[in-house]
């Protein structure tokens, strides 16, 4: 056995040998270490950035980008908001843990807030009005499972369509960006009941209406103790009407009955002289002014009604809400609405509607009857109907940029994306375990190995 | 500056009965007969009716205003390419027009040509059923129109004309026209009304009812 002194006096050779065991045993601390310092910081991840905007669109490329066991985050440019299968593919990858951020390429830097709302009108040819919010003074088209129903652009952040006929859902594309909605529950219309002296207005308010598929009820005076009957008149009830129209005195000695059926929920259309009468003074939305003459020649114009004459509506109650105003001077109210129990009140100032239809342009049938359409679907008692088929788009669909942010958090600045560290990407995003490089093992276990075959030939332990 | 209109509210307007004024022809060869209608529907009926009855040249726009325009004569019609637009436009928009032969005569030259320039027009007279709504809708007439002393007085083609003709459109007479020579029939001095055993005027009291209900 060598002495502590044979052991102390080593030769050169095995005391170079000795060093570089020595070296070996640091170079794997040091591997190690590092190995374990990179495994503990964050994870700089292998960002996909889609070679263009139209990538986002295609749910089969985002599907394999996203479910690629490689990809640990994806980085979208977007032009427009993705479809409803693009989000629920999106957010399930977001779910599953991959970082998904979204930045639009452009200089405004965001993208239309498109929403899409139906509402069933009352009307007996059915019919759906659409109101849509979107980006202003863009244009927005509104389409069917057919193709484009119509076209508008957007002003002051909003824009609507009647859309007539039954359809069962309706989407609306502005900037790319698609929405998409079902249509409402059908509503259920009853019947019109006119109160009016026989004349040219009663019959035209009655073609009008019967046009546009109302069913009217009447009874004229035309002497004493004999009337005249149009459709079948009946005791008011909101079971058979929707609407009961008061265009002049007739409507007067009915004045308690209307009242209880606008009590019951039914829609009451008031016209300048029904109005004028005390009967009404309940139910009256605006007090009447003076009667103006039309303008002459109006009636040929773009606005055809300022050649009718005008019973301006002057004093607005607490709860008149005004729907239209006349193009005279001043623009006084011509139309208001109020709600009267469980009813409504629509008060019109307009008096002699028979002169547009008559006297008007070559629209002027159409537009007198669109108008007088539009006017009983304001007023008119329609309860909505149970729908068992009604067609449900996807979740989130009628606000699709909404959805989005929901979905994935809000637009990254673009000039952050462009300048972003992996760090500042995984920003508000769930950090992910780093994995170590393995060359780092490779090198501790390479230098280890060498540092025990030295030892083992120099017979040392 | 709008003026202020002072009007009733209780106060409906009241019926104007309107002739037409054509460019050829004799459209005013019954001088008496509105005057006549008028005391008749204001004698029978609540309606409030203006006391005068008005010309209107069927080449204006005026013509538009009317319920009810009322169209005689004697001799050929041939309406001019004014009178011939608004008189469409009159009848499509709704208003109704009443056309009564003077002649009482289906070879005479207005029959002839008033039917020519409806059919050219608007559409072609059919006979209107005797059950129309126009019999009944104020006083009942149950056999139809009713039978004028003129139609078998010698001239014209002396027959009892069964039946009215009409355009309709929905059921709605838009163009009525007879052969019965109400023209004559209804155009007596009104001071002789009180004469007549049995007011020949009625039916003009439901052309007016119609007109102006449906």
């Amino acid at each position: 056995m060598p002495s502590r002194a044979d052991a102390a006096a080593v030769a050169p050779a095995d005391a170079w040998r000795q060093r570089a065991e020595w070296a070996a045993r640091a170079v794997a601390l040091v591997a190690l270490a590092l190995a374990w310092w990179l495994t503990g910081r964050p994870f700089t991840p292998n960002a996909l950035a889609a070679t263009d905007a139209v990538a986002a669109h295609d749910v089969q490329a985002l599907a394999d980008v996203v479910s690629d066991p490689r990809r640990a985050a994806v980085d979208l440019p977007l032009d427009s908001v993705p479809d409803a299968a693009s989000r629920a593919v999106l957010h399930a990858a977001r779910q599953a843990g991959v970082a998904v951020v979204w930045w639009v390429p452009t200089p405004s830097g965001s993208l239309p807030a498109l929403a899409i709302s139906t509402a069933a009108l009352a009307d007996p040819a059915g019919g759906t009005r659409v109101r849509v919010t979107g980006r202003d003074s863009a244009p927005a088209v509104l389409e069917d499972s057919l193709g484009w129903l119509d076209s508008a652009t957007v002003l002051e952040g909003g824009v609507q369509w009647p859309v007539t006929g039954e359809l069962r859902a309706f989407s609306v594309n502005q900037l790319g960006t698609h929405g998409s909605v079902g249509a409402p529950a059908k509503r259920q219309v009853g019947r019109v009941r006119l109160y009016a002296a026989p004349g040219w207005e009663a019959r035209f308010v009655m073609d009008a209406l019967e046009e546009a598929g109302w069913e009217v009820d009447a009874q004229f005076g035309i002497a004493p103790r004999v009337t005249r009957t149009a459709g079948a008149p009946a005791a008011l009830d909101t079971a058979r009407y929707a609407v009961v129209i008061a265009l002049d005195s007739v409507a007067w000695s009915s004045a308690p009955a209307i009242a209880r059926f606008v009590a019951d929920g039914g829609g009451l259309l008031l016209f300048p002289d029904a109005a004028a009468g005390r009967a009404f003074a309940s139910l009256r939305v605006a007090t009447p002014g003076a009667l103006l003459a039309g303008v002459p020649g109006g009636l040929r114009t773009d606005t055809p009604r300022r050649g009718l004459p005008l019973q301006p509506l002057t004093v607005l109650g607490a709860e008149a809400v005004v729907l239209e105003r006349s193009d005279r001077a001043e623009q006084p109210v011509s139309v208001a609405a109020a709600r009267v129990g469980a009813g409504r009140v629509v008060q019109a100032g307009w008096a002699s509607t028979w002169e547009w239809r008559m006297l008007g342009g070559d629209d002027a049938p159409d537009a007198h009857r669109s108008w007088w359409r539009t006017l009983v679907q304001r007023a008119a008692y329609a309860p909505v109907t149970d729908r068992a088929d009604a067609w449900s788009p996807l979740p989130g669909d009628a606000a699709p940029l909404a959805d989005l942010v929901a979905r994935l958090g809000p637009a990254q600045p673009m000039a952050a994306t462009a300048t972003r560290t992996g760090q500042e990407r995984q920003a508000g995003t769930p950090s992910l375990p780093a994995p170590a490089p393995a060359w780092l093992y490779a090198v501790a276990a390479l230098a280890l190995l060498g540092e025990w075959w030295s030892r083992r030939l120099r017979g040392a332990r | 500056m709008e003026h202020a209109v002072n009007r009733d509210p209780a106060a409906a307007a009241p019926f104007v009965f309107a002739t037409a004024q054509y460019e050829s022809g004799d459209w005013d060869s019954a001088p008496t007969l509105p005057a006549n209608l008028i005391d008749s529907v204001a004698r029978y009926t609540s309606l409030p009716v203006a006391p005068q009855g008005v010309a209107v040249a069927l080449a204006s726009d005026d013509a538009l205003r009317y319920p009810l325009l009322f169209l005689t004569g004697h001799l050929p019609v041939r309406f001019t390419p004014a009178e011939g637009r608004v008189l469409q436009r009159y009848v499509e928009r709704g208003g109704l027009l009443f056309i009564d032969d003077h002649n009482h005569d289906v070879d005479g030259a207005f029959h002839k040509t008033v039917t020519e320039e409806v059919a050219r027009l608007l559409s072609p007279l059919k006979p209107l059923p005797n059950t129309h709504t126009l019999y009944t809708c104020f006083f009942e007439f149950d056999d139809g129109p009713p039978t004028t002393s003129h139609e078998l007085n010698g001239w014209g083609d002396n027959l009892i004309h069964e039946q009215l003709l009409a355009v309709q459109r929905d059921d709605r007479i838009q163009v009525l026209y007879s052969n019965k020579d109400y023209s004559s029939e209804w155009n007596f001095h009104p001071d002789n009304k009180r004469f007549l055993g049995k007011d020949p005027t009625r039916f003009g009291v439901n052309l007016v009812v119609y007109a102006l209900t449906r």
